[in-house]
């Protein structure tokens, strides 16, 4: 014998509240899609020491001319130092780098579009550092590692979520510098962690549990 | 005990099928042998208690016995719920006690009104007199 119950409908969610929801989410999708990738941020412009001052009608002797002649402290730039080569970062990354590309290259992975575009972008930051470009910064490619490591974890590795979004905010909190003892530890770091991992992605998405 | 008052359910727009509960508008019904001879076209309620109570039923044309209904009009039959049995796999609302042939039998359901007699007609014909069709 059957039985069928009815029930008041449930009252629908306010239309305001659904237009405050639309608008969240067409926010954050705005703020993805056009955030600027912090792999693709251009090199630090040269040091500024060459450029010539304009004239201007600042009486020579007055404050606001002191103030001018008073460079700024170092610290203050934007820019970092160049890399030396011997940089042991640099010298890491370099080392990494063709396990990294050869990663991203295997063919169960090489087809995602996102993993193509990280791919791209640590190439990219990788071949100035190669270049021995004096302007180099290491953050590029420190930070497009791990990038690319964790586009890698998101095509094929969920349980490795954790350990991929802790490498990329590791990596955002580097300078990009390996001169003072502080930042190569930092550095060195980050990059045991980035070879531990991908040692791990190296494995058939199949046998990492 | 007062007789509940009926409702079609689309009569009621701030009602809706229990979640979970299936909702058999759609759904083929058959007779003890299997036969599609209607189709379940609507429900009716009891809002006070909240149940379904009968299935209206759009019968098929060309059913023996039946007589032909007018140009653009169907003949329709209640079903009492407590009389049919549903498949939710199959879509389908089993009917054991009528079949094709003996449906021409049964009374059909021409106004929206329920007197008395209707129900025992309905009741009398499936000889179900151990339903109960009472919410």
């Amino acid at each position: 014998m059957a039985e069928l119950r009815i029930q008041p409908k449930k009252s629908a969610p306010s239309p305001w509240l659904l237009v405050a929801l639309a608008v969240v989410v067409l926010a954050a999708a705005a703020y993805f899609f056009l955030r600027p990738d912090t792999a693709d941020e251009p090199a630090p412009a040269p040091a500024v020491t060459s450029v010539p001052t304009p004239t201007d009608s600042l009486a020579p002797g007055s404050p606001a001319a002191d103030a001018r002649a008073t460079p700024p402290p170092s610290d203050s730039l934007e820019t970092s130092p160049p890399l030396g080569s011997d940089s042991p970062a640099r010298v890491r990354l370099l080392e990494l780098a063709p396990q990294l590309t050869q990663l991203a290259d295997r063919t169960d992975l090489r087809d995602d579009a996102t993993i193509r575009e990280q791919r791209d972008n640590f190439t990219s930051a990788i071949s100035r550092l190669e270049d021995n470009d004096p302007a180099a910064s290491l953050r590029p490619g420190l930070v497009a590692a791990a990038n690319l490591l964790l586009a890698v974890q998101q095509k094929g590795y969920p349980n490795l979520e954790a350990e991929a979004n802790a490498l990329t905010l590791q990596a955002s909190e580097l300078s990009g510098r390996d001169a003072t003892p502080a930042e190569q530890t930092c550095n060195r770091a980050y990059l045991a962690q980035v070879a531990s991992l991908l040692n791990t992605l190296s494995y058939p998405i199949k046998d990492v549990l | 005990m007062p007789s509940p008052i009926l409702r079609r359910l689309r009569d009621l727009p701030t009602f809706e099928m229990a979640t979970g509960d299936p909702d058999p508008r759609g759904w083929a019904v058959r007779g003890g042998d299997g036969q599609v001879f209607g189709t379940v076209t609507e429900l009716l309620v009891d809002p006070e208690s909240q149940r379904v109570l009968y299935l209206n039923v759009e019968l098929e044309r060309g059913l023996p016995g039946v007589p032909t209904p007018a140009p653009h009009a169907e003949t329709q039959i209640l079903l009492p719920l407590g009389a049919v049995n549903l498949d939710t796999e199959g879509s389908s609302v089993f009917v054991t006690a009528l079949r094709r042939d003996t449906v021409g039998s049964y009374p059909p359901f021409i106004d929206f009104i329920l007197p008395t007699e209707y129900e025992e007609a309905m009741l009398r014909t499936l000889k179900a007199s151990s339903i109960d069709t009472k919410p």
